[in-house]
């Protein structure tokens, strides 16, 4: 059995001549919980659509347990693997009791323990029907829906889109607690960076149809070091910086750079500036996305 | 449970079709000049009305009441993403919207012997019985018309463009004065009128029928909503 529950390899798509997907490989481990990062248009939900196979790439290889998502056995895809869309619309005219009922018909792993502890602590009401609840609401009951069925791997399109910051916390604390308890693996694209990073073990960054960065998230973050430098006066030429110096920014006496790689070769660089005080941090994930989707 | 789903998306179109079979009916109820040749006639493109309103959208999701939806309802992709292969969801919406078709078509067609009675509208209740599975036969092809429109198109134009695409096959086989013509038991043969059972038309259209399944089927297949 391969060890990784998604696999992509060139995989290309276009709409109408616009490249959505421009050869993209992914590769999210069994027991991940991968963080799936890209401005809008990027290609996330293209990806996404591909793998449950509500479409088809034009070109390349898509494989979810090791199965063609493109064929016929995306059946069986489907059938272990949860799914949380990105408008969450449910069927208006049906009640959350009626959508639970509905979808645990197609599941016979369903977890009954799961929906009962997710119907009581996402307080939603049975008897609403679900063009009646909040987004938020909608959020939650897709989440019930998806991590109800027993399934293997789940697929997150936005997952805490229209909640408050409470039902955040609580969706994300479930989520990491369904990964650590069941080994579920977890796909999720989110624009939240600060909830990517709160949970994330493994993250890539997709520009343009493409990946430009994935990897653990811990690796990722300790191979880019912020470094600030205040120099007592200001330098009269722009400083030439070795490689690994990603994005310099000049404000007065005070030069940042986000370096990646070479950290050593950077920091001496600004320690033989005259006159520099020099500092480095640690970097946020908001700061690796920005240096590499500004690019694009 | 998709039984449910798609009769909970007919179920309104079922009421709304009886309704405006109803309205000429009772009208006729009133008037006792009423004959079941204008009868008829008045209701005759009514038939092909009901066989769009109940394909409906075909797998896609409809309003459960009669409001149209614009656009493509996303709750589609949730349907899309249950394990469940496309051509199951078009054959259970097929049955669905289908029977709802029969049971508004036999109670039309009795409606109309039993408003006129069975000496004036000149059939018996059984008779009426078997006109209504006939219309229902001549209705397949309208049937699976608007089923393969609703691939493309939205709740509301499903409708327009069905009407517009019998329209169309009106005008082109109006003076087709053959048996075999698909529209005849509509217009000049109604079977109420004639005590003919269309036979030939049936069989057109259950063809027709039979040609627009396995294209709508092999679209579906493979189509992105």
């Amino acid at each position: 059995m391969s060890d990784f529950v998604i696999e992509t390899r060139d995989l290309r798509k276009s709409y109408g001549g616009v490249a959505a997907l421009n050869g993209l490989n992914l590769e999210v481990r069994r027991g991940s919980v991968y963080g799936f990062l890209g401005r809008n248009g990027a290609g996330k939900t293209t990806t996404i659509k591909i793998l449950i196979g509500l479409i088809r790439s034009d070109s390349g290889e898509a494989r979810v347990f090791g199965l063609p998502a493109n064929g016929a056995q995306s059946l069986e895809i489907r059938r272990r693997t949860g799914f949380v869309t990105e408008d969450k619309d449910l069927y208006p005219y049906m009640t959350v009791e009626e959508m639970i009922r509905f979808t645990r018909s197609f599941f016979p792993k369903w977890r009954a323990d799961l929906e009962k502890r997710y119907l009581e602590m996402f307080e939603l009401p049975p008897r609403r029907k679900t063009e009646a609840l909040s987004k938020g609401m909608r959020s939650k009951l897709m989440l019930l829906l998806a991590i109800a069925r027993g399934a293997e791997l789940l697929i997150l399109d936005e997952p805490s889109d229209g909640l408050d910051p409470a039902g955040v916390e609580d969706i994300l604390r479930e989520l990491m607690a369904l990964a650590a308890a069941e080994g579920t693996t977890i796909f999720f694209s989110s624009h939240q960076l600060h909830e990517v990073e709160q949970i994330a073990d493994h993250i890539c960054i997709l520009a343009a149809g493409r990946t430009v960065i994935a990897g653990p998230l811990d690796d990722l973050k300790s191979q880019y070091q912020r470094i600030r430098v205040v120099l007592d006066r200001q330098l009269a030429e722009p400083v030439r910086w070795v490689d690994g110096a990603e994005h310099v920014q000049q404000d007065g006496r005070t030069v940042s750079i986000l370096a990646s790689r070479n950290i050593d070769g950077v920091l001496a660089q600004a320690q033989a500036l005259p006159g520099a005080s020099v500092e480095r941090f640690p970097v946020t994930l908001k700061e690796i996305f920005l240096e590499h989707v500004r690019s694009h | 449970m998709l039984w449910y789903k798609y009769w909970l998306e007919t179920r309104w179109r079922l009421v709304l079709v009886l309704v405006v079979f109803g309205l000429p009916l009772f009208a006729a109820s009133r008037n006792a000049g009423a004959t079941v040749a204008n009868l008829t006639a008045s209701i005759s493109v009514l038939w092909i009305v009901t066989a769009s309103m109940t394909a409906g959208t075909g797998i896609k999701t409809q309003s459960a009441t009669l409001g149209t939806v614009k656009g493509l309802h996303n709750s589609t992709y949730f349907t899309l993403s249950l394990p469940v292969r496309r051509s199951t969801l078009f054959g259970i919406r097929t049955i669905v919207g289908l029977s709802v078709m029969l049971v508004a078509m036999l109670v039309t067609s009795c409606g109309i012997c039993l408003v006129l009675g069975s000496a004036k509208a000149d059939v018996t209740l059984a008779e009426a019985v078997g006109i209504g599975l006939a219309m229902f036969v001549c209705c397949l092809a309208f049937y699976f018309m608007s089923s393969l429109l609703s691939i493309y198109l939205d709740a509301q134009w499903q409708l327009y463009g069905s009407m517009l695409v019998a329209g169309i096959g009106w005008w082109l086989t109006r003076s087709i004065h053959s048996p075999f013509n698909l529209y005849r038991p509509f217009g000049e043969a109604l079977p109420f009128v004639t005590h003919i059972v269309p036979w030939e038309a049936m069989v057109t259209s259950v063809a027709v029928a039979a040609v627009l399944i396995v294209v709508t089927l092999r679209i579906i297949e493979t189509r992105e909503f």
